[in-house]
């Protein structure tokens, strides 16, 4: 193992240790600040997959965060009365509904049109906008003022869960995300994932059908974002049309940028940075926090391409490529 | 192994096109194994074994040279799927075989980008070795080498006619190189064949040499 792969390895099992021994050291509030953050995360690592693994530049990732935010609040509000109210019933729900969506959606955009690259991105970003409007029209998922009262995450007895123990829920479902990212981006698929975002047209000379596997990873995608969704209508109680429009798919894609999109724990971290740094400008930087981190934006892409941790976290690659290369 | 020689603009690659099905033919049929694959897609075509050398290196710039062989690798294998590619293993002793076949074998780790253009053409050769195609598809695979990679590569073709049993479709105009291979051989000029035969038999043909050289007047 190089230098530089130990080095990553050590950050990540550093960083994933930190988050589990933060509630030793900050308190109740901020442990609730760092849920929504790691609940981020794992929006972010569902776009990390899709962006760095196999090229798919999406920016209209919050329309699976949303229905999976929405399904969450439709169920445990028991507007679904068919499914029961079950938190379970609400997180299974935020999962498939989110993977069905984006399965059809990334069926229209790779097999029906082949769509990639700009025009890709193009597509995604005005479906995000036809959701917000939709949303903000459908008094069955509460229109413009969105679902309220969400309950909170709570224990099989029906308690609502501490503020520990929502934190080491959503801590761990983030941890089985990135690990399952990680698992697909380490395997074969991941190497072949790889090549399609390197080279399409080479990938399918090999008789690799390269729709299939992008349809196949934005699905795992949208699933993975959706399950992010859902936790997140539990943390702040209520949804709206926001979440599942342009606005929040691009701050997405800026976490991702700026963690850095080819190392999965990069994108996970970049969400965590920015959430936190936005919450330290927004409360000495006032109404102009915002501009700075368009500027922090901005300058991370243009003075480090591979995102504040792109380097720092990249690891070995997986032991049957042997030796070299990061991941 | 057959060679198809001719000068640029002739309709050498646009014919591998029609065969690997990046164009649909506008009339005819193309048979493989006595079935008419004229219009399917490229990646159906690959699967019923072709596999296709691009004139620029069609090699993944941005992977190590291990992860460049482990996907024609797994196609080779029948992986083609996102679930069957999860669980696939591949084989070490068939990868280090291949990484010695063209000459890479202490160079797994490196990034393909990095490597010297005569590197990357060996290891799209190797590509197709690994992807266990019947038929290989060769678009000028000594472009851009000096006289010494030319005879490396003439030599790893012949390799793979004489150990590996492939057949083999070579474009070429470099006929110092064709010549090295030591196989039949067509001439086309503007979309047509206008010769064929051994290279000693073509290259004195008039047709040919009008074809290369301009008519004398």
């Amino acid at each position: 193992m190089t230098r530089s792969a130990r080095l990553g390895l050590s950050l990540t099992v550093l960083a994933w240790a930190g988050l589990g021994l933060a509630p030793l050291v900050l308190d109740d509030w901020n442990i609730g600040l760092l849920t929504q953050y790691v609940t981020y995360g794992i929006f972010a690592l569902s776009l990390g997959l899709i962006w760095g693994q196999a090229g798919i530049l999406c920016f209209g990732q919050a329309i699976f965060f949303g229905i999976g935010a929405y399904s969450m609040a439709l169920v445990t509000l028991g507007k679904l009365p068919w499914l029961g109210d079950s938190q379970w019933t609400g997180l299974a729900l935020a999962v498939l509904l989110p993977m069905m969506v984006a399965a059809l959606l990334g069926w229209i955009m790779f097999q029906g049109r082949a769509l990639s690259g700009a025009h890709l991105a193009i597509v995604t970003l005005c479906a995000a906008v036809v959701c917000e409007i939709a949303a903000r029209r459908w008094e069955f998922i509460g229109g413009f003022n969105g679902l309220f009262n969400v309950p909170p995450l709570s224990a099989p007895n029906g308690d609502p869960l501490s503020t520990n123990a929502t934190y080491f829920f959503v801590g761990i479902a983030a941890l089985l995300t990135y690990l399952l990212s990680l698992w697909i981006g380490r395997s074969p698929l991941g190497t072949v994932l790889a090549g399609i975002r390197n080279d399409e047209r080479r990938t399918l000379h090999f008789g690799y059908d390269v729709r299939l596997h992008k349809i196949f990873v934005f699905t795992v995608s949208g699933a993975m974002a959706g399950f992010a969704g859902g936790l997140f209508t539990t943390q702040f109680g209520f949804v709206s049309p926001p979440l599942v429009g342009f606005a929040l798919s691009t701050e997405v894609l800026i976490w991702v940028a700026v963690g850095g999109r080819s190392v999965l724990m990069g994108a996970f971290l970049g969400a965590l940075a920015v959430r936190a740094t936005e919450n330290a400008m927004s409360a000495s930087l006032d109404q102009y926090w915002l501009i700075a981190l368009g500027a922090l934006f901005i300058l991370v892409v243009v003075v480090l391409p591979q995102g504040l941790f792109g380097k720092l976290l990249a690891l070995a690659p997986p032991r049957r490529l042997g030796r070299g290369g990061t991941r | 192994m057959q060679c198809i020689l001719g000068p640029n603009g002739c309709g050498k690659t646009t014919l591998f096109n029609v065969v690997t099905g990046e164009f649909a033919p506008d009339g005819g049929e193309v048979r493989l194994g006595g079935r008419n694959v004229a219009g399917l897609s490229p990646y159906r075509i690959s699967r019923l074994g072709v596999a296709r050398k691009f004139q620029v290196p069609g090699v993944y710039p941005e992977l190590s040279v291990a992860e460049n062989i482990e996907i024609p690798l797994a196609a080779g294998a029948g992986r083609y799927g996102p679930l069957s590619l999860l669980g696939y293993r591949p084989d070490p002793v068939r990868r280090d075989r291949l990484l010695d076949l063209c000459g890479l074998a202490g160079k797994a780790g490196d990034k393909v980008g990095e490597i010297a253009h005569g590197e990357k053409q060996r290891l799209e050769i190797a590509m197709l070795v690994a992807r266990d195609a019947e038929l290989i598809l060769l678009d000028e695979p000594t472009a851009g080498m000096s006289g010494a990679e030319t005879s490396a590569v003439a030599s790893l073709i012949r390799r793979l006619r004489d150990e590996e049993g492939k057949s083999i479709l070579v474009i070429e105009h470099d006929m110092n190189f064709v010549r090295q291979l030591e196989c039949p051989i067509v001439v086309m000029v503007r979309g047509k064949i206008v010769a064929e035969g051994r290279y000693e038999e073509v290259s004195r043909d008039p047709r040919v040499i009008e074809s290369y050289l301009g008519k004398r007047h």
